[in-house]
């Protein structure tokens, strides 16, 4: 058949796309087929790309983790800051679970408010320590989780703390 | 607790009926390999052969009708310590009417919108449901104050407390499925759960 394109340039797309074949087969989702990674244990390095593969900028920080947490965490720059903890870590291990929080100070939040979020919203924690109005996400990896599980929970995160920003009256005047 | 006797009868049938075998190795335990296999969804039944699998005793519950109409209309009530707690089921590919619940039941969102005259949930690649949530209420012939709740959702976490309208403290954890986790990580979240639901009971004095 003819066409109107010269020949040697059918037959190089041809063979370009006959060499990109076995690539696009790797990629592809093959049902349930499928084999995702499963991670026992996460780093704060796995972490930090899952963060930036939802397109955060995130700094690692030393911190003084007191044998609780990881002695470095991941400070993000969102509309709000927030970070990340690692707990329960195995020296070159990774560590078993991770936990998302922000924390807002000189707000005019009541426990009755902090109670009133836990009653309605699901997958995070709001309370109040000393003058902050504090809201948490707990991921477990223990046992198992692939990348795209903690990846999942990073937008229900962010539109969570979007949510407890806006319902955080400013404190009153005077 | 609003438990329909006839769900709970028929279970161990629907369990054998509905489940394909394979599909009971993994949450049974009985195929090693499986336990790391990742899933991204789990059924009703499925849970149930889980928590069989881990000692505790549960059944199959229809939800009442005003709970919540996103959630899947079966959902479980379990028992451990003494203590009795409630599994409902979100996100899920495929509700269909194939178990006796109450026909005035709230229609539940479905993701895939494939619910009319589907199957029972099974356990295959993205079916089943995405995330479900853990829960109990301690009816106490004594208050709690807001403070005592807050505490403890300072000092613990994974799980988030409660103080109802009518002020019974109450105790929820989400465990989410999205992307994928080990049978054992299911496990451990189950554990972690068990473990903070007799923390709490203690915790508010009941």
């Amino acid at each position: 058949m003819a066409t109107p394109f010269p020949a040697w340039l059918v037959a190089w797309v041809k063979r370009a796309v006959l060499a990109a074949v076995p690539a696009l087969l790797a990629v592809a989702p093959a049902g349930a087929q499928r084999q995702e990674t499963v991670y026992d244990r996460v780093t704060a390095e796995t972490v930090h790309d899952v963060l930036l593969l939802n397109g955060l900028r995130v700094l690692t920080q030393q911190v003084d983790g007191e044998q609780v947490v990881a002695d470095n965490r991941l400070a993000v720059d969102d509309f709000s800051a927030w970070y990340v903890y690692l707990y329960n870590c195995r020296e070159g291990e990774g560590c078993g679970d991770v936990e998302f929080r922000v924390a807002y100070s000189g707000v005019d939040a009541s426990l009755e408010d902090m109670n009133a979020w836990n009653a309605r919203y699901r997958f995070t924690r709001a309370y109040r320590s000393g003058d902050y109005a504090v809201l948490s996400m707990d991921i477990n990896a223990d046992g198992g989780v692939t990348v795209e599980a903690i990846s999942a929970m990073v937008p229900v995160w962010r539109r969570a703390i979007a949510r407890f920003a806006n319902s955080l009256a400013p404190p009153p005047p005077g | 607790m609003n438990i329909a006797p006839a769900i709970r009868f028929l279970a161990p049938l629907i369990l054998a009926a509905a489940t394909p075998a394979w599909a009971q190795d993994v949450w049974s335990g009985r195929n090693g390999r499986a336990a790391k296999a990742p899933v991204d969804a789990i059924a009703p039944q499925d849970l149930l052969v889980l928590l069989d699998s881990m000692d505790i005793q549960a059944h199959l519950a229809a939800l009442p009708a005003d709970r919540d109409s996103r959630a899947h209309p079966l959902g479980l009530t379990a028992n451990t310590d003494g203590l009795y707690w409630d599994v409902v089921f979100y996100n899920c590919a495929r509700q269909g009417p194939a178990l006796p619940v109450k026909s005035d039941a709230a229609p539940a969102e479905t993701a895939a919108g494939e619910g009319e005259g589907a199957p029972l949930l099974s356990l295959r690649a993205g079916r089943g449901c995405r995330d479900f949530a853990l829960s109990a209420a301690f009816d106490l012939e004594f208050p709690v104050s807001v403070q005592t709740i807050n505490r403890f959702n300072r000092e613990y976490r994974f799980a988030r407390a409660v103080l109802s309208a009518e002020g019974a403290p109450m105790i929820e954890m989400d465990v989410n499925l999205e992307g994928g986790i080990s049978r054992d990580a299911l496990e451990v979240e189950i554990e972690a759960w068990r473990a903070l639901l007799l923390t709490f009971s203690k915790y508010v004095g009941y």
